[in-house]
Parts: C-alpha cells; sequence; structure tokens
C-alpha cells in the first residue's frame, strides 16, 4: 500500500504555554482517533511530527498511524518562534523520509504540510530564504494555520495559498481545526493521485480561509 | 540576497555593518510608571569577558573604543514610532582582539518597578541591514518572553575569519547585572 506522509508542523513557542498547548495535544488525539475509524487512512496515513520554539524538533519520525504513539509536546517558558528553521527541517526530512517514485516501484503520495502558529517567524531572513524552497517539494497540499489575534496571515500567505485563521486560540476552536485537519487528511487519502490539487473539504465556522 | 543562512539560525555576516533596533510602545495606563528598555553591547575577547570597560557600550557608555559600535543613545519612554533605541554595528574597523559581540536587551530596574517584557506593547527588537532594509530576525518580546525581564537577543561571532551572526533568544530574570556577572 502506498503511503500518505502527513507533516505536522506545530508552533510550541513560549506563547503557546498553558491552555493553547493543552488544546493542541487534545486535537492531535482527536486526530489519530478519527483518522483510526477510517480503514483507508489506517493503512496508508504516516505521520510526522515537528515542533518549533528556540529550537526545531522532530518529535515523531514518519511513523505509521497503526503504530503511532503520540509523543510528549512540552513548550519552553519563554522564546523566539523559528518557523525558518522548521521549514528548513522539513525540507530535510521529506528529502529523507519521502520515497519518489522510480522504475521499479511506486514511490508515496505526495505528502501534506499542516503549519501552525499563534504568532509571526521570529527568524524572518531563514523564512524568507526557506520559502522557495518549500514550494518546490511538490507537496500535494500546504496549509497553514494561523491561531489566535496575534497571529499575521502576512507570513504565512507568502508560503502557501491557503491560511486559515482561528478568532481565538481557546480549546474548542482549536478541536475544530484539528477535526477538519483529519477529515482533510480522510480526503487526501482517497483521491491523492487522482486530480492535479486535492479539494480540501469546507472549514467549520471558527476557522476562517483567508481570501 | 548577499547572506547565505546555514542551519542552525547561523548566518556569515557578509556585510560589514548592520543596525540593532529596540522599539516599544508609551506606557498609557494610569497604573505602573514609564517602561524604559535598554539594548547593550558587550565585546569579548578570546576568554568571552570584555576587552575593557570601555568594551561595554550602553546607555552611559555610546561609543567602542575603535569606533565599530555606537548606541543611539538612552530613549526612556518609548516615544515614537519604530526603533526607539539603535546601535550601529561596523565590523570593519573593529579591534581585532574581539571575537564575539553579544548583544543583550534588559527592562531597567524591572524588579523596582514590577515589570516585565509581557507588560510593554508593541516591544520588539531586530537586526537588520540598513542599507538594504532587510530584517534578519525579529523577536516580539511581550509575545515571545512575556515573563522575562532580560534577553540575550544575539552574538555575532568569528570564526575560520569570518564574521557569523547566532539568535540566541534564551532569556532570564537577573536584568543586566546578571549579564555583566558574565561577561565582566
Amino acid at each position: 500500500m502506498r503511503r500518505l506522509p502527513v507533516y505536522l508542523l506545530l508552533d510550541t513557542s513560549g506563547s503557546m504555554r498553558g491552555e493553547r498547548i493543552e488544546a493542541v495535544k487534545n486535537g492531535l488525539q482527536v486526530l489519530v482517533s478519527k483518522l483510526r475509524q477510517d480503514p483507508f487512512a489506517l493503512e496508508s496515513v504516516w505521520i510526522s511530527i515537528i515542533t518549533f520554539d528556540r529550537e526545531v524538533k522532530q518529535l515523531l519520525p514518519l511513523t505509521a498511524l497503526e503504530s503511532l504513539q503520540l509523543p510528549e509536546i512540552t513548550t519552553p517558558e519563554s522564546g523566539p518562534t523559528n518557523m525558518g528553521a522548521a521549514l528548513e527541517m522539513l525540507c530535510s526530512k521529506l528529502e529523507s523520509e519521502v520515497a519518489k517514485g522510480n522504475d521499479t516501484q511506486k514511490g508515496d503520495w505526495r505528502p501534506l504540510l499542516f503549519l501552525m502558529t499563534d504568532g509571526k517567524p521570529s527568524d524572518l531572513a531563514a523564512f524568507r530564504e526557506v520559502v522557495p524552497k518549500v514550494k518546490r517539494q511538490n507537496l500535494g497540499a500546504l496549509v497553514a494555520c494561523a491561531a489566535g489575534a496575534e497571529a499575521q496571515d502576512s507570513f504565512l500567505k507568502e508560503l502557501t495559498d491557503t491560511v486559515v485563521h482561528l478568532d481565538t486560540a481557546d480549546s474548542s476552536t482549536l478541536m475544530s481545526f484539528f477535526k477538519w485537519v483529519s477529515a482533510s487528511i480522510g480526503t487526501g487519502n482517497k483521491s491523492a493521485g487522482t486530480t492535479e490539487e486535492i479539494q480540501l473539504p469546507p472549514p467549520p465556522a471558527e476557522v476562517h480561509v483567508i481570501i | 540576497m548577499a547572506i547565505n543562512l546555514q542551519k542552525g539560525e547561523r548566518a556569515n555576516l557578509e556585510l560589514p555593518k548592520f543596525t540593532i533596533g529596540l522599539g516599544w510602545d508609551i506606557n498609557e495606563s494610569h497604573t505602573g510608571g514609564e517602561c524604559d528598555l535598554d539594548a547593550s553591547v558587550f565585546l569579548l575577547g578570546e576568554n568571552r569577558k570584555i576587552l575593557s570597560d570601555q568594551h561595554f557600550v550602553f546607555y552611559n557608555n555610546l561609543e567602542s573604543p575603535d569606533g565599530a559600535v555606537k548606541h543611539s543613545g538612552d530613549n526612556r519612554t518609548g516615544a515614537g514610532d519604530g526603533d526607539d533605541e539603535t546601535i550601529h554595528v561596523d565590523l570593519s574597523v573593529i579591534n581585532p582582539a574581539v571575537k564575539e559581540i553579544c548583544i543583550v536587551v534588559t527592562i531597567h530596574e524591572a524588579a523596582a518597578r514590577r515589570q516585565n517584557f509581557g507588560q510593554i506593547r508593541n516591544s520588539f527588537i531586530r537586526v537588520y541591514d540598513a542599507a538594504k532594509n532587510v530584517e534578519l530576525v525579529k523577536y516580539e518580546l511581550g509575545e515571545d518572553f512575556s515573563i522575562e525581564t532580560a534577553v540575550e537577543f544575539g552574538r555575532i561571532y568569528k570564526r575560520d575569519n569570518a564574521w557569523r551572526f547566532e539568535a540566541v533568544g534564551v532569556g532570564q530574570s537577573g536584568g543586566l547585572e546578571q549579564y555583566l556577572a558574565k561577561y565582566a
């Protein structure tokens, strides 16, 4: 069965500390449990989690959904949001973890990327340097989520056309976002390879699409 | 752009000159006093200590002996838009004994005024190439360091005869005295 790689880039900077990061953890639980109820997703979805704050960590290397155990996610007390470095690591992991097709075997489906932040990148030069590199990765979908009032859509718009904004970064809104992510992965799983671009399902009311 | 970024947030600073900008807003509420942020620079030798007292550039010492680091002076309220304090660094004239430049931002009398960055509106520190108006790194202090009173922002260090900038981004609560104990 061909793999569908899904990369989650999560902002764990100091401003996520408290309710927000707990909501993200709960959201991830919901995401995984919903996907496990989908027999297609269960067989083909592989998930990786990269967190970024002052440091960038791949908490979960690309792992099959059926054997996945969610890692512990922590936030530092404070510190910058090095989103540029996270995207740089993403490109590196895509290179090493995602199988390209060749003459003798089919490769993985085109990866899906979901990035969530409640702020803006601190490493501005690194961010702008890496944006064209991310765009060349031939991702099936790249969804950037700006969570909360402080998050700035304009930086995410540089990265992708698909930017959604959550008015608040409270528990129920983040939960809605992660449910939508699981539905998007389900859609991506079924239609991957058959169309040029994946049509994402409509987001819930709390998740605004930025035009 | 001229800068070739490497992994780990380090950039080879091919630019001989750049500017550190520190900005914040006036405290308009009736509670609390003025907010006074300060940017300071330590010019360190091989032993990671300042070469002399004159190589600590801050609000009471605005220029390093070699003229490589120049402070714009103390802004005590944050009045005005944009950068409220700036420090200009010209690596082309720097004393060869300087191997590292540490940049810190602190709140003046944070303990006495019971302030931290979370209470100071629109506070930021950034490093940019003024000629090209390209921002390298920008920290929103109120968001990123809301409970701290001092931040080591970054350091410019020399390795293999090339100057590199590394964003450090470590906060603490000890104020400028703690950095002095570390570097002086």
